[in-house]
């Protein structure tokens, strides 16, 4: 019986083998939409056997996006691969106009890419982004990136970034994405608003202390921080200075543990929702001195949070709504709520704008620090 | 025919790792999407529901195989239906356990080459199935193949612990609303879960080699119950993974949920996954290519060891005829149609030839 096992051996031969330094690794590719054609810029990794590995950003325009791919691969000796892709940056304009589905869904067919790969909308241009040089001390910039937007996942107010999350929430009817949405300061790029998207298209920004909202109401939120304002009056009886009523005063939130759940309450006349945010939270700064921290004194604090909150979260819903897009998923719930119906995106489009969502939030602060 | 030799036999509960594996194979990677096409977020009520219909058939088939002292479905035939009509219906059922052992190892080879080697030939991936099938089996039979179930289940069964990473973005509101669904949608949901279930009808072959005959039916029973919780549970990962309408066109639901497992050594863990597949559909293959041999050796007095090697040529000039995705597809489904009449339909009618012949006789 040897020889099965030789001839079996044999075929494994047949696949082509790659060899890593002749391969280009892309980590992260930018699409701007320049005219009336696509401009794909994409930052390759190439390894050399001596010293250590190099990264080049390669340009290439072309009428179709996939047409780009091919012209990246007239621009080098190297063998592009991308299976080591990271992020995938989508120009402001090109978001706006055209949508970038159709730009995922290549993305998903090639079972190259992972869905973990992260996606985001960049301000001015794509290309902007790719090229930029300030990277801390990682050596190129989709590694940059994919950090950045991941740190920004984990611990802070960003909600979905991943390749599947859009995909997921693009198929699901009453259900946007939603996608962080970089930015440069003095060459550098940060993530201080967070995209929101109709469907496929971009159709506005909000700061990411909104987008922390969003997550509060959406899922399961665990260790994060926020700066809340609230006017001095609201709380006075606990200053100790009482002057100057008409100012604000800041506190900041840490180790937030939160649930939310959202209930439709019923479906006609108009789609109308409660929402109850349940927050643990602990005090770690606050902008002046106040009383100590007795039970009464914490819970008129509390009121006095749950308040500005709810207020802060009503703004922000109009704004959602204004822009009709819906991160949060009211949609998903009113459709899956109802038995024997089926909603369609047209139909939530025009329901979305007359919802009545009433929001109440319980905080509960467990800890105030090392000091009262 | 029938009666083989005590070396031979197996231990009985070795049933249990014959009908779970022979019944898991390529259709847990992708069956989620077709369920849900028909029966929607009650997919998976209508895989526990064929679940239950899985277990009613084992019994019907032990209570067959037990009526009388003919107890494998070649020998079965024979008795029913006469010689001539009963080597029809033994080629028709030889024809089935063919053409489904070609389905699953064009199955098979149809996700490597689209997940890994898309320039690598269909016809040399079927072949290195083939020749590895041959390989187990010609010296083996059906000790091997039992020990291959035995071996492969413990190799791949902590795959499932893994599935429960993809949770960490499952949208649970998918579920609801629960029985939505209206009896003419479940009733399609079940008969699309059935492909998936297919294989434990091996056991009108294996019979004969199991001792201690009266408990195959409890040992076969785990081994279904076990093979639909894991249907089960891999439908509702996917409904709550998935929205809706993106469940619809994800060819391999399964597969694209593990490309959400990340470990810091291995970061694509999908690439590890579609080999060890091999294993899982490995039983599959040995024991329907054993079950064919033993066809030839009933009808044409063919020596398994040649027929084989028959056998596995005829199978390799069907699958190398097929090229496209669409066509396999379709072929796949066909055989999903004709194992649907042989090992959901026909047991109830065997059953009740088997009876009538037996009174018929008494008298």
């Amino acid at each position: 019986m040897k020889w099965w096992i030789v001839i079996w051996m044999m075929l494994a031969g047949c696949v082509e083998p790659r060899i890593l330094e002749e391969q280009g690794i892309f980590t992260a590719v930018g699409f701007d939409k320049v005219g009336e054609r696509y401009k794909a810029s994409s930052v390759m990794l190439s390894f050399r056997s001596q010293r250590s590995s190099r990264s080049e950003v390669i340009q290439a325009t072309n009428v179709t996006s996939k047409g780009t791919r091919q012209d990246l691969e007239a621009q080098t000796s190297h063998n592009l691969g991308s299976g080591q892709l990271r992020v995938v940056l989508y120009g402001k304009e090109l978001a706006e106009k055209e949508g970038i589905f159709l730009f995922t869904d290549t993305f998903r067919r090639d079972a190259n890419i992972g869905s973990l790969v992260y996606l985001a909308v960049a301000e001015s241009s794509a290309e902007e982004i790719v090229k930029s040089k300030k990277l801390e001390d990682v050596p190129d910039i989709g590694t940059y990136l994919y950090r950045l937007i991941e740190k920004n996942l984990k611990s802070e107010s960003l909600l979905a970034a991943t390749l599947h999350e859009f995909i997921a929430s693009y198929y699901d009817v009453g259900k946007d994405p939603i996608l962080p949405y970089l930015s440069l300061q003095d060459g550098k790029p940060i993530i201080k608003y967070v995209a929101l998207f109709h469907r496929d298209r971009f159709v506005g920004k909000i700061r990411l202390d909104e987008s922390f909202y969003i997550k509060l109401l959406s899922k399961k939120y665990n260790a994060g921080m926020k700066n809340i304002i609230i006017p001095r009056k609201n709380i006075a009886p606990i200053l100790l200075n009482k002057d100057e009523l008409e100012k604000n005063i800041k506190f900041v939130l840490n180790e937030i543990r939160s649930d939310s759940k959202i209930k439709l309450v019923s479906a006609e006349p108009v789609p109308s929702f409660r929402i109850h945010v349940k927050m643990d939270a602990e005090i770690l700064e606050i902008s002046e001195k106040i009383k100590p921290f007795t039970k009464k004194n914490i819970n008129m604090l509390e009121k006095a949070i749950e308040k500005q909150m709810k207020h802060e979260i009503d703004r922000l819903l109009k704004k959602l709504k204004k822009h009709n897009a819906d991160p949060i998923g009211f949609g998903q719930i009113y459709d899956h709520s109802l038995r024997r119906y089926e909603l369609t995106n047209q139909k939530w489009d025009e329901r979305y704008k007359k919802a009545k969502i009433d929001v109440r939030v319980d905080i509960n602060i467990l800890r105030t620090g090392t000091i009262d | 025919m029938g009666i083989a030799k005590e070396r031979t036999l197996l231990n009985v509960y070795l049933v249990m790792f014959l009908v779970h594996t022979s019944q898991i194979g390529l259709g847990i990677i992708g069956v989620q999407r077709v369920i849900f096409v028909e029966a929607k977020q009650d997919a998976w009520i209508a895989v526990i529901i064929s679940g239950l219909l899985v277990h009613l058939i084992i019994w019907i088939i032990c209570k067959t195989l037990q009526a009388t002292e003919h107890d494998d479905i070649f020998s079965l035939h024979t008795f029913v239906y006469g010689k001539t009509i009963g080597a029809v219906m033994n080629l028709l059922f030889i024809a089935y356990l063919l053409l489904a052992y070609t389905s699953i190892a064009l199955g098979y080879v149809e996700m490597v080459l689209t997940w890994m080697y898309p320039d690598f030939p269909l016809s040399g991936g079927v072949l290195i199935l083939i020749v590895l099938t041959i390989y187990a089996l010609y010296g083996g039979g059906i000790r091997l193949a039992a020990g291959v179930s035995f071996i492969t289940f413990f190799l791949t069964i902590w795959i499932v612990v893994l599935m429960f990473a993809p949770l960490k973005y499952a949208e649970w509101i998918h579920l609801l609303p629960i029985l939505e669904a209206t009896p003419s949608q479940m009733a399609r949901g079940v008969f699309k879960t059935t492909y998936t279930m297919l294989g434990f009808e091996i056991l009108y072959v294996v019979y004969p080699f199991i001792k201690e005959k009266e408990k195959v039916l409890k040992f076969a029973q785990i081994g279904v119950f076990f093979t639909t919780f894991l249907i089960t549970a891999a439908t509702v990962f996917a409904i709550v993974f998935f929205s809706p309408k993106q469940l619809e066109v994800t060819i391999w639901a399964s597969l694209s949920m593990f490309t959400i497992v990340k470990f810091s050594f291995i970061e694509r863990f999908e690439y590890v996954l579609i080999p060890l597949w091999l294993l899982v559909i490995f039983p599959n293959l040995v024991l329907f290519m054993w079950a064919v041999t033993r066809g030839g050796k009933a009808v044409f007095h063919l020596k398994q060891k040649y027929g084989l090697f028959f056998f596995s040529a005829l199978a390799f000039f069907i699958a190398i005829s097929f090229a496209k995705r669409a066509t396999i597809n379709e072929f796949i489904d066909q055989v999903g149609y004709y194992g649907f009449g042989f090992s959901f339909v026909y047991p109830f009618f065997l059953y009740t030839f088997v009876k009538i012949k037996k009174r018929f006789r008494k008298r």
